[in-house]
């Protein structure tokens, strides 16, 4: 009787995405609890046990929340070590003989793409891992997520780590291309670098992979970045501009502030306001352009129903 | 009964491990005796709960060697203790404004 039951739960659990050593875990505590109940003299163990394709979806929607909320945790630690890796390589140009013109490389063509790599993804990778572990902080005081909720989480991890590979294989192509130019130690360090970065990256996919197999509870939608930031939407200034209903408006907001922040770093570091117009104004486009590609996907403006 | 109870799994199950470590069908039991029977759950249910109070780090377990198998033990954190206690406060007043308001 207690092998039947098990062997319908095992399947139960299998129907729903929970295998290997989760499914193990739960058949042993399982068997332990009937054997003991039978022991006890209860009568038919197995039916009050419960039916087995509930339990297994109950273990499901559970491990399916906690698996997606680890996954982030080890996505935003990968991402959190790839973003030192980059700060420290390009700390080190200096050091390695100065900065070379990004655009006056070797091979003919790569420079937009360098371009983009090297200043652009980083930028994705960070706000797309910001906004994993935003929901992951929050789902710390929520019972089960639902399916779309944890959908959401998952892309948004898989952009961030998708956006950081894209940057390490832009640095390591910029050290490639920066070779006579920069020191050779820096550039052995930089690919160096990126080769033990990688793998991080790769583990941690694959990790958000798993989490996505157990069945998730059916829930409710997954909502947006303005549900993740409430509290703060709730101050008087920020609820006046009614962001949640227009989500542009955010991206504009955003847009402007970037660019602000980009005119005045370029200014700076070059020493004339027309390059700092030149990035302020790269800046915000491609934030507008980012919100208007990755915005549903990343949760900063909701899905259409 | 049943349905009333669904939202105070979590309560009940870190009040019996408040008492002692035990495993999943010992929190079974420990319900159905201290209710008088009253609290009979779909006894499977219970694993889910558990596994979502150790995903909120309120509870912990570990595989223990028994006289004849191993067996999964649940003890309560340091968090669920302080969980418990804040819980157990406003269960308890909420039943005093309840009583009020019905006496």
């Amino acid at each position: 009787m207690t092998d039947d039951f098990l062997r319908g739960l095992a399947s139960s659990l299998d129907a729903v995405g929970v295998r290997g050593s989760a499914a193990r875990r739960v058949l042993l505590e399982a068997r332990d609890h009937l054997e003991e109940a039978a022991r006890d003299g209860e009568e038919d163990p197995a039916r009050q046990f419960g039916d087995p394709q509930q339990v297994a979806r109950l273990v499901a929607a559970e491990l399916a929340t906690g698996g997606t909320r680890r996954a982030t945790f080890t996505s935003f630690g990968a991402l959190a070590l790839t973003g030192l890796g980059y700060v420290a390589v390009f700390a080190l140009v200096p050091a390695a003989g100065g900065w070379t013109d990004l655009f006056g490389g070797r091979v003919a063509g790569a420079a937009p793409v360098l371009a983009l790599g090297v200043a652009l993804l980083p930028q994705i990778a960070f706000v797309a891992g910001t906004l994993a572990l935003l929901r992951a902080f929050r789902m710390d005081r929520t019972p089960e997520a639902g399916a779309a909720e944890l959908r959401l989480i998952r892309h948004q991890n898989w952009v961030a780590l998708g956006a950081a590979g894209g940057t390490i294989a832009a640095v390591a192509a910029y050290a490639l291309d920066a070779q006579g130019d920069l020191a050779s130690w820096w550039v052995w360090a930089t690919l160096g670098l990126c080769l033990a970065l990688a793998p991080l990256l790769v583990v941690a996919g694959v990790r958000v992979a798993r989490a996505g197999a157990p069945m998730a509870a059916p829930g409710a939608a997954a909502g947006d970045v303005f549900d993740d930031l409430d509290s703060i939407m709730r101050i008087a200034p920020l609820r006046r501009l009614g962001l949640p209903a227009h989500p542009w408006r955010f991206a504009l907001l955003g847009a402007a502030a970037v660019g602000a922040v980009g005119f005045a770093g370029g200014w700076y570091a070059e020493g004339d306001p027309g390059s700092g117009l030149v990035r302020g104004g790269f800046e915000a486009v491609a934030l507008v352009i980012c919100f208007a590609a990755l915005g549903r996907t990343l949760g900063l403006r909701r899905t259409k129903m | 009964m049943q349905d009333s109870l669904k939202g105070h799994v979590d309560l009940l199950l870190l009040s019996v491990l408040g008492e002692e470590p035990t495993h999943g069908y010992g929190l079974v039991e420990a319900l159905r005796t201290r209710s008088e029977g009253a609290f009979d759950l779909a006894e499977g249910t219970v694993y889910p709960a558990l596994y979502r109070l150790e995903r909120h780090g309120l509870v912990e377990s570990s595989w223990v060697d028994g006289r004849t198998r191993r067996r999964r033990v649940y003890r309560l954190t340091r968090k669920g203790a302080a969980a418990l206690r804040r819980e157990r406060t406003a269960w308890d007043r909420y039943v005093n404004a309840m009583r009020a308001v019905l006496a």
